[in-house]
């Protein structure tokens, strides 16, 4: 049987690349028995899939939740590329 | 030729894409401050190449393609600093993350339940502040190897080649980043 430290390593593999058709299996029985690592593969797809979604609605200008330029780094770049220009 | 008619002035570049070029910047170098510089060089080498626009594609895609650019150099620039690794300091100080048999110490160390909900985090401010605070604590080579694979979806083969590491060392890189994040995202974020 898998300790959990080898299914932590062997679950964030998974994400990257495919593991062989019998580690996978082993994998698979030990997320069915240890809540644990069942809870750490799901949060690693959490993370996975927030910084996904928040790559896809950069442009949601209503969503206060990411950043967004401060008026003094707007100020700047205006007066560069005036400058520039 | 070139087809300046379908560029806007200058000035107005950073009303229309400011935002949208600094956020796809801070997802990727985690640092409001660098994200910033990079935003404006891409203006500043946008202005200097606008004869190289071709009107093929939108002004945004052109400018998010400069971006991109500035982000892989700055990536170069920065990813010698990956060699002295703080996450391993890090995740001793957090104390053993699995006892001498492999398994998970419970208290404190083992994943709580986070119940929350990946559909609603967009709207959550704690969550991208967190997120980034603690993507800033990795050295700055393990965050960018993350940013590539988790977020623009790079297979492991292509982020050796783009940060000239040695194959294999992406997946021990994600890992180490993985039980960083995941740890430090349910200690700052969720408070557990």
């Amino acid at each position: 049987m898998l300790s959990c430290e080898e299914v932590t390593r062997l679950v964030s593999e998974s994400l990257d690349r495919p593991l062989p058709l019998r580690v996978r299996l082993s994998v698979q029985i030990h997320l069915f028995l240890c809540q644990w690592c069942d809870r750490f593969r799901r949060q690693l797809l959490f993370i996975r899939q927030a910084l996904r979604r928040g790559a896809a609605h950069l442009e949601d200008h209503d969503l206060p939740a990411l950043p967004s330029l401060s008026p003094d780094a707007r100020e700047r770049m205006k007066r560069s590329l005036a400058q520039d220009e | 030729m070139a087809d300046h008619s379908k560029l806007s002035s200058p000035e107005e570049w950073v009303d229309l894409y400011g935002d949208y070029l600094f956020r796809y910047a801070v997802l990727r170098v985690h640092n409001g401050q660098i994200a910033a510089d990079l935003v404006q060089e891409t203006f500043l080498g946008a202005l200097q190449s606008r004869s190289g626009f071709a009107g093929r594609s939108s002004e945004k895609v052109w400018l998010v393609g400069i971006l991109k650019h500035k982000i892989l150099d700055h990536y170069r620039n920065t990813s010698r600093e990956g060699s002295a690794n703080p996450l391993e300091e890090l995740m001793e100080r957090s104390g053993q993350l699995f006892n001498e048999r492999g398994q998970w110490n419970p208290d404190p160390m083992g994943p709580k339940e986070w119940g929350a909900d990946p559909i609603t985090i967009l709207e959550r401010k704690e969550f991208w502040d967190a997120l980034t605070r603690c993507l800033g604590e990795v050295s700055p080579r393990d965050a960018q190897v993350f940013a590539l694979r988790e977020i623009d979806g790079l297979s492991g083969a292509e982020i050796c080649k783009i940060l000239n590491l040695s194959a294999d060392n992406a997946y021990v890189i994600l890992y180490r980043v993985r039980m960083h994040l995941r740890r430090c995202l349910e200690a700052t974020w969720l408070g557990l």
